[in-house]
């Protein structure tokens, strides 16, 4: 359901949101309809921009991967020829898609993100985060830390991890080993 | 010293392997029939599990204000420029045509990027293989706001502390230092799972403000001193400064200011969690003890004892194995020590370890069986033993229950021998009452209930709420977590917390009884004392909420089945709904366990509107939680880990 946001969605008009239907608003938003393209932001935008940010890790980065994907998702969505109900997970992994490129791009922001990393007050109801899984997960390198999110978050097996990283499916296995174990050694030595 | 305990069972690849075969269906492996009756490892695996299942739960970030603002100005941009016959704009999001997965594999330009580019990360591999066993400064240095000096100090000589107050910290005359001491009378045990009271830090000195600014103590290392953590806390105990999610550790040397090898291998026990975490955020502090170990003491095997366990962070191992091969290192080693005589406990415990890590459990039980007999009385003798056999288990070999059953009486030696809480006395326990005659069993089920156990309140909480029946080991979890429950959340004398705030800590520990209090009211369930599994869960609710749990649903689900069996049908029904408000409105877990247990009396209208109440004052919590903690991010810039 449509759910506005102050300043997200100031300039969306969502009058027509909870009547107009998602497959009507996939194909004004080919068309060309601005408003229908931020109908989608407003119904996916949260999703598309916490993907980004947890292969990231940087809020900066995830911005740029949601911006990018939206302003060329009217082009991108001549492309989608499944049923409406299989959009969400289409854009996810197009948003998946997205972040990895920028990974590989070496066009990150410089800036380093320390948000999620170490407050260490951050308290979630699970018994083994006090240092949370997502403030783990910012420690891992790079490469472990794609790999366990495409494997843990995305179901990938390792055939299409290592497709999708330009990887060998045993270096695929061997990097899940060592994020599993390092957020392991983490969250163990935090409690 | 968990990590060594782990190389006497299947590697933890093995068991992360497990996992994936086990989604994907696989069943009946080794390590599969190995699970089947190692606790240990079966934790392990959960712990795995764990991890996805703890990702999965965490919710996702939400998009900022003011990025649709962008991405329409953006996109009206890129409208305009696609518009423009001479430029399009390229399609570079559409999904390839194959559904399963994505492909990026590089071509043209950039694949002749990558082809360069990976020359050039060989040619560093190369420059990195020759230059490390040479690496320079391997002692933490104190580049962050925590400086000490001398830097290697020496038992029974004096350490200053200089702190460049972090700008959360308030602007008192003085602060706490509070510190984690290793000593050769007290080396710090692990403080692994949840044992808050264990991982308390002693007030070591009061840090005073000099003139520029800076806070400084000076304080008289004992003359057994081998290392130190330490952190610092303001007087309100409000606000902490820490190396990042760690303590800064110190590092002692020997009295003549030379590397001391008990000193890196106490600094590696006061937080093996450290060196991980660490080596992301403090390039210089991030002492690597296998690295050190090698260069300072080439001729002992600890350095490659524990280069295997630190080999996932260092990532060149596996190379530096390849021209160096730990198989030889261990041949050369071997010829060397095994022949002689009088050879001190550490040798024989890190040659154990590093049989193991070259994959060799006969060695490994060679020198374990060795080091009980020659020093029983070393708290590692029965961990090394009892790993090594089970090590012997896994292989299955011909006559295995004779074989086991003829070191059983070495298990007792080093159990009788050792100091309590010794390591290893659960394996021990296990293998003495599956190989052991009925005297031997009856030896073992009257030993000590506290001797050794694991003291990780997670772990005995979760082995307990899931065990079918209870065992003689399960007594004994119940009386560790019964004793535990029964602690309350206060500070010892003199003891402070590490790295954490006073209130943090307090909810950490409140979680924890919680936990136990969960456990214990699950067991009396189980066994149907009704009252007792009320009386716990009652207890479990208030600790949660006080440990700032707004929806403590298990704790609720558990006293819910207790009322409903002392007849309390309309508490039961109101319990259930306050359990329901911890999961999203659309799952039907809780409504399902409801309306099960409570059959006819069960309805639903009512369910839902109650469950919708408690789930809006949940949320209000949680938001006033959220708010306190920007709150607090927003003071310290979100920033306590430089």
């Amino acid at each position: 359901m449509a759910r506005p946001r102050n300043g997200t969605a100031a300039a969306v008009t969502l009058t027509a949101d909870l009547v107009v239907s998602l497959r009507d608003r996939l194909d004004l938003t080919i068309a060309g309809d601005r408003d229908s393209l931020g109908g989608l932001f407003v119904l996916y935008g949260d999703m598309v921009f916490g993907v980004a940010r947890r292969y990231t890790t940087c809020s900066a980065d995830a911005e740029d991967v949601t911006q990018d994907l939206f302003v060329r998702l009217p082009m991108a969505l001549r492309g989608f020829t499944g049923a409406t109900a299989a959009f969400p997970a289409w854009l996810r992994r197009v948003a998946v898609r997205q972040a990895l490129v920028l990974l590989r791009s070496g066009r990150r922001r410089r800036e380093v993100s320390i948000d999620g990393v170490a407050s260490l007050v951050a308290r979630a109801d699970h018994a083994l985060d006090r240092l949370t899984i997502q403030q783990a997960l910012t420690l891992l390198s790079e490469e472990h830390r794609t790999v366990f999110l495409l494997r843990e978050l995305e179901g990938f097996d390792h055939r299409e991890i290592a497709e999708a990283l330009g990887i060998s499916v045993a270096n695929s296995e061997v990097r899940l080993h060592r994020a599993r174990r390092q957020l392991r050694d983490l969250l163990r030595g935090s409690t | 010293m968990t990590s060594e305990l782990w190389m006497t069972h299947p590697g933890f690849d093995a068991l992360s392997a497990h996992v994936d075969d086990d989604r994907e269906g696989v069943a009946g492996s080794r390590v599969g029939r190995h699970l089947a009756h190692c606790e240990r490892c079966s934790g392990l695996v959960e712990e795995i599990r764990g991890l996805g299942s703890a990702l999965r739960a965490t919710e996702g970030a939400t998009a900022p204000p003011g990025l649709w603002s962008r991405i329409d100005a953006s996109a009206n941009r890129a409208a305009t420029i696609a518009a423009m016959p001479t430029l399009r704009v390229r399609d570079q999001l559409a999904p390839e045509p194959r559904a399963s997965a994505t492909r990026l594999a590089p071509h043209g330009k950039q694949a002749r990027r990558i082809v360069v580019g990976a020359g050039l990360v060989a040619a560093a591999a190369i420059a990195a293989l020759v230059a490390w066993p040479h690496r320079a400064s391997l002692e933490a240095a104190g580049t962050s706001r925590l400086t000490f000096s001398p830097a290697r100090p020496v038992p029974g000589g004096r350490l200053t502390v200089r702190y460049q107050p972090a700008e959360w910290m308030s602007p008192t005359a003085t602060l706490i230092l509070v510190g984690r001491q290793a000593t050769r009378a007290r080396a710090y045990p692990s403080v692994f799972g949840g044992e808050v009271f264990a991982g308390l830090g002693d007030s070591l000195a009061m840090l005073t403000r000099a003139a520029d600014g800076a806070y400084v103590a000076t304080i008289t290392l004992p003359a057994t001193f081998l290392a130190l953590g330490v952190t610092v806390l303001d007087l309100e105990q409000d606000e902490y400064d820490a190396d990042g999610v760690r303590p800064w550790i110190i590092i002692g040397g020997t009295a003549s200011r030379e590397p001391s090898f008990s000193s890196f291998v106490a600094a590696r026990d006061i937080d093996p969690g450290w060196f991980v975490a660490a080596s992301r955020f403090r390039p210089r502090q991030s002492v690597d003890v296998a690295d050190s170990l090698k260069r300072y003491f080439p001729s002992h095997p600890a350095g490659w004892a524990y280069a295997s366990a630190s080999r996932s962070s260092t990532g060149g191992f596996d190379m530096f194995r390849f021209f160096q091969s730990g198989e030889r290192k261990y041949a050369s080693m071997y010829e060397r020590l095994w022949g002689a005589t009088n050879l001190d406990a550490d040798r024989l415990h890190h040659m154990a370890l590093f049989a193991n890590a070259i994959d060799e459990p006969g060695e490994a039980l060679r020198w374990s069986a060795r080091l009980v007999k020659e020093h029983p009385e070393d708290p590692r003798a029965l961990a090394d033993l009892a790993g090594a056999l089970h090590d012997m288990e896994l292989r299955e070999p011909p006559a295995l229950r004779d074989s086991i059953r003829s070191w059983l009486p070495s298990l007792d030696r080093a159990y009788r021998a050792a100091p309590v809480a010794n390591r290893g006395f659960e394996d021990a326990l296990r293998l003495a009452t599956t190989y052991g005659d009925s005297s031997t069993r009856a030896l073992w089920g009257d030993r000590p209930a506290d001797n050794g156990m694991d003291r990780n309140i997670y772990m005995m909480a979760r082995r307990v709420k899931t065990a079918p029946s209870r065992t003689a080991a399960d007594d004994v979890r119940m009386k560790a977590l019964r004793a535990r429950a029964a602690r309350r959340c206060e500070l010892p004398a003199g003891r402070r917390p590490m790295a954490e705030t006073m209130d943090g800590w307090r909810a950490r520990c409140e979680r924890y009884r919680g936990m136990a209090f969960g456990a214990l009211s699950s067991a009396a369930l189980r066994d149907g004392d009704a009252r007792m599994g009320h009386a716990d869960a009652d207890s479990a609710v208030a600790a949660m909420r006080r440990a700032g749990f707004c929806a403590p649903s298990l704790a609720f689900i558990n006293r819910a089945r207790a009322r409903l069996i002392l007849g309390d049908t309309a508490g039961a029904a109101t319990d259930f709904t306050l359990a329901a408000a911890g999961y999203p409105s659309g799952m039907t877990t809780v409504p399902d366990t409801a309306r099960v247990a409570l059959g006819p009396r069960f309805d639903r209208e009512r369910f839902v509107a109650g469950a919708e109440v408690a789930r809006r004052a949940a949320d209000a919590c949680i938001v006033a939680q959220r708010v306190r903690e920007k709150a607090r991010e927003n003071r310290t810039g979100g920033l306590t880990t430089r």
